[in-house]
């Protein structure tokens, strides 16, 4: 019935990259925003939107210029020692990525659900199911976010309706008084959630080439799905909280699920279910993360058994999330997102176009000074 | 692979229980009252009478909750705590009641709040009122057709529109601990006649009596609490 091709749709591409951006954004964005710039929080999101697009604009400039994916752009331009040296760099941020999309997945399991069960054992739970996940490959990930999607979407804004319901007009008074810096600080911390586009250097392999135009275009469109829910969460919870209270919450926009007023029994646990959409969100970032990062860390060994690697890059993946919650690092991981992953990211496709060049040119000038010593 | 990770999961899965605290092991509070008393904290936790359920053993499921005396509410909760054999499971609460004593005294209501919102013991969508005295409320407890709890989460929600006001709940009486931007309204009960009555709200920080006599409503205890 499906095709087992390696390859997705353009609409599972769209669902992939939302789920990718909606968990760790809509977390742990609120509280952020609410601390840099009140109610301006809003402005911070639209910026950060437009930062994004930018971004994405720029990948795919460098895609077309690669003509491949990322992977294969590598194997066939640089020399093999420095293919390497990315490819562990970039396995080590996507192994960082991963496990801090466990923490949270975790953490927020753990607060929101089952507050006596431990945190190790939770977290092991998830990653061997994530782990089965990658087993299936993209395409049946793929195949279960699609039909996930209408599900949790549409469940979300019901709920989101009747949020609505409670909010206090009285909080949402005052924009336009944050100092721009503040704004534009909480845009980069916007842009820094929007980084997964990274990935979209990858999905060459993926998509065919006649439809790269409209696998942009389906990113874009995930991009700005995601601006539009973070907005939308975002008044709901400075209309529900207020925005200093809102940037004391660890988890607000789980706290606003547990605590709309549902009547009737069986509507009454409809709220342990919605956290379920930050479940398969954050799930989502982990096998992502975690898929990649198999990959990577294949090419960096050079040996085949993709499962060996996917079992060895699981276990650092438990590490650092182990080392995240003991260590209650957290917040230090934000920091290496914004001094170290973010930079790199940034970066990293621009200096592989240069290197690309420069390899090119010395190729060329010793073929040029080989034609002048025949 | 797919097997061993299969029959790995399934181990982990059926382990999940092992150190949960069973049902039976926990009681369910509908209702608590905070007060100040002498300098000192008063707490206690109002528990559903389990005799009208049909299949419950009696002597297994009552539960017995003094009320305890404390230095701050952290240490109220954990003496509580000691005293009951079973784990307080609160989030099935419905109501908060607050003594007028303690919103008066405004050092240990910011600290007892503080407490509430760090730990997160009651649910933030529990009504709160507040009386003068919170354990007139109790002593009505036995004529009532159910617990205290789940009656005044009844009556308070019919009578909310008739009041005009919107039920606050301790998710927001909480957030206003930080933004200090709303006037604050609480349902203010009192008992008279054996009834519990809701005759003006309790504004934070002084009283709004110009609803006194526009509104009086009670509630006959003998034409079953409706």
């Amino acid at each position: 019935m499906f095709s087992d091709n390696n390859k997705i749709s353009i609409r599972q591409i769209f669902r992939l990259f939302v789920f990718d951006f909606v968990g760790e954004s809509t977390l742990i964005l609120p509280s952020a925003l609410a601390g840099f710039s009140g109610n301006d929080g809003l402005f911070s999101i639209l910026l950060g939107g437009v930062l994004g697009s930018l971004y994405l604009c720029y990948l795919t400039w460098v895609m077309k210029r690669m003509g491949t994916d990322i992977i294969s752009f590598m194997e066939r331009t640089h020399p093999l020692w420095l293919q390497k040296l990315i490819y562990l760099i970039l396995l080590i941020h996507f192994v960082g990525m991963s496990g801090y999309g466990a923490y949270m997945f975790s953490d927020v399991m753990k607060r929101g659900l089952i507050n006596e069960e431990s945190y190790t054992l939770i977290l092991i739970l998830v990653l061997l199911v994530a782990g089965y996940a990658v087993c299936g490959g993209i395409e049946s990930r793929a195949r279960v976010y699609e039909i996930l999607f209408v599900v949790l979407f549409v469940l979300l804004a019901v709920m989101l309706l009747m949020a609505a319901k409670d909010v206090e007009p009285r909080y949402l008074e005052g924009f336009f008084q944050a100092p721009p810096q503040r704004v534009l600080e909480g845009s980069l911390t916007v842009f820094f959630c929007l980084m997964p586009l990274f990935l979209v250097l990858f999905f060459p392999a993926y998509v065919e080439k006649k439809n790269w135009g409209k696998m942009t275009a389906a990113v874009y469109g995930a991009l700005w799905f995601t601006v539009g829910v973070l907005g939308i969460l975002y008044v709901i919870l400075l209309g529900s909280f207020g925005s200093a209270s809102l940037s004391t919450m660890r988890y607000p926009v789980i706290t606003l699920m547990s605590s709309i007023h549902l009547r009737g029994s069986f509507l009454k646990r409809l709220d342990a279910f919605m956290i379920g959409i930050w479940f398969f969100t954050l799930f989502a970032l982990v096998t992502v993360f975690l898929f990649y990062g198999q990959e990577l860390a294949q090419k960096v060994i050079g040996k085949e058994g993709k499962k060996r690697y996917l079992v060895s890059v699981m276990g650092l993946v438990f590490l650092v999330a182990e080392v995240l919650y003991f260590g209650e690092s957290g917040e230090n991981f934000r920091n290496y997102l914004i001094f170290v992953g973010a930079p790199l990211l940034l970066f990293l496709p621009i200096l592989l176009l240069i290197v690309q060049r420069i390899t090119q040119a010395s190729d060329n000038s010793g073929k040029g000074g080989e034609k002048s010593e025949k | 692979m797919k097997n061993k990770i299969g029959v790995i999961l399934m181990t982990v899965l059926i382990l999940c229980g092992c150190s949960a605290t069973e049902l039976e092991d926990r009681c369910f509070p509908m209702m608590a009252f905070i007060d100040e008393q002498d300098g000192q904290i008063a707490f206690s936790y109002g528990f559903p009478e389990l005799s009208q359920k049909e299949n419950t053993d009696m002597e297994e499921a009552k539960v017995d909750a003094p009320a305890v005396l404390g230095k701050s509410m952290k240490e109220c909760v954990k003496k509580n705590s000691d005293e009951m054999e079973k784990l307080a499971d609160c989030n099935h609460m419905k109501v908060l009641i607050l003594g007028e004593n303690l919103m008066q005294d405004s050092f240990r209501y910011d600290q007892t709040l503080a407490y509430l919102k760090e730990t997160e013991i009651f649910p933030r969508n529990t009504y709160v009122c507040v009386t003068a005295d919170p354990s007139r409320l109790l002593e009505i407890e036995k004529d009532l057709p159910e617990d205290l709890g789940s009656y005044l989460e009844l009556f308070l929600q019919n009578h909310e529109s008739d009041r005009q006001i919107t039920l606050l709940n301790l998710g927001r009486l909480l957030d206003e601990q930080e933004n200090q931007r709303l006037e604050l309204k609480l349902p203010y009960l009192s008992v008279k006649n054996g009834t519990v009555v809701w005759e003006k709200n309790y504004v934070k920080g002084n009283y709004s009596s110009h609803l006194t006599n526009s509104y009086r409503q009670r509630i006959n205890l003998n034409r079953t609490g409706k």
